[in-house]
């Protein structure tokens, strides 16, 4: 008989399973981004993206900015006809936005998340393909933020008809743009992640490989990439799905300071 | 980390296992494509020796310069 002691009462299932002795989930490193000429690269067919085109599916990621917030986070695609964009502006509101098939705007939401410069954030945007019209929600540290403004599209609606590779911290408006940031824990479900579920992800930091307390979705895991790796230039995804790894370009570098 | 800016026409001259660029088909340009620059950590590499040096903060004081020839619309 397993004694649980005192000291574990009232404290979630996954801190709990720690406590008992379960592998803990690490994050020792994140990668940074000096806004000079550095990003990070995913093949077409393989990237991060993919995983966001029909259906039901949720991104989640950690983020610091250097110095302003103005800065994109990921891109695909030529704009203004063909892409999809992440970004947050100027005055800390996240966004979501793309187009395709000559200029269509297929997603265009904003987040009132009012981001400030050197802090890390947990940032997770679920969007619900089961109704009719797609629904997408931002979580910003576990927290359900307003929407500032929001294009309604239909749920069969293809987000992810681009070509090209995926791109993290630089953006192709009018010519590459480069952003200084960091950049860690981005994973990608084909689901519509519970509040709850970020909540544990948010307050527990599990390995997002196993269910964990109030975290169920690890079979609908698509993408994970912890980037831990610490050398090399491949933050390598853990997902098991067999998607190339994301690349470290121009000396986008490996670094300690990290969310959690 | 150190950044040099070179003239396009001296790429041939750099060696990119002694810096952090990945290759020349993912160096940054300026507006006109007659420049591009490198980055290196450590030792300075001997094609490097003789160009002038800028530190991070120099580099992007350079290439933000809204009025400079690097300068690329950021702010969203």
């Amino acid at each position: 008989m397993i004694g649980l002691g005192t000291s574990n009462v009232g404290i979630s299932a996954a801190t709990l399973a720690k406590n008992l002795g379960a592998p803990a989930n690490t994050n020792s490193y994140s990668i940074l981004m000096d806004g000079t000429n550095d990003y990070l690269s995913q093949p077409d067919g393989d990237n991060l993206f993919d995983t966001l085109a029909t259906g039901s599916w949720t991104l989640s990621f950690y983020i610091k900015f250097v110095t302003t917030t103005s800065q994109t986070i990921f891109w695909k695609g030529t704009y203004p006809s063909d892409y999809l964009w992440i970004y947050c502006s100027a005055g800390g509101d996240l966004a979501i936005t793309g187009a395709t098939n000559t200029s269509t705007t297929v997603i265009n939401t904003s987040f009132n998340s009012n981001l400030n410069a050197d802090t890390w954030y947990h940032v997770v945007f679920v969007s619900d393909g089961s109704g009719t019209n797609r629904s997408t929600l931002c979580y910003v540290n576990k927290n359900a933020v307003s929407t500032n403004s929001s294009t309604t599209i239909a749920s069969s609606t293809n987000l992810e008809s681009h070509t090209g590779a995926t791109l993290l911290t630089t953006s192709n408006l009018a010519g590459l743009a480069y952003y200084n940031q960091y950049l860690d824990q981005i994973a990608t479900w084909n689901a519509a992640l519970s509040a709850a579920s970020i909540t544990e992800i948010y307050d527990n930091n599990p390995n997002l490989s196993s269910n964990s307390g109030d975290y169920t979705d690890s079979a609908r895991l698509q993408k994970y990439l912890k980037m831990d790796e610490n050398e090399g230039t491949s933050a390598n995804d853990l997902a098991g799905n067999g998607f190339a790894a994301m690349t470290l370009v121009n000396g986008a570098a490996w670094s300690t300071d990290k969310p959690w | 980390m150190k950044y040099v800016i070179i003239e396009s026409s001296d790429i041939g001259s750099v060696d990119f296992s002694q810096v952090l660029e990945t290759s020349s088909d993912t160096l940054r340009y300026n507006n006109n494509n007659t420049k591009t620059f490198v980055k290196f950590e450590g030792d300075t590499p001997s094609f490097l020796d003789g160009e002038t040096q800028y530190t991070h903060s120099e580099i992007l004081a350079i290439l933000n310069n809204e009025n400079g020839e690097w300068y690329t619309e950021t702010t969203i």
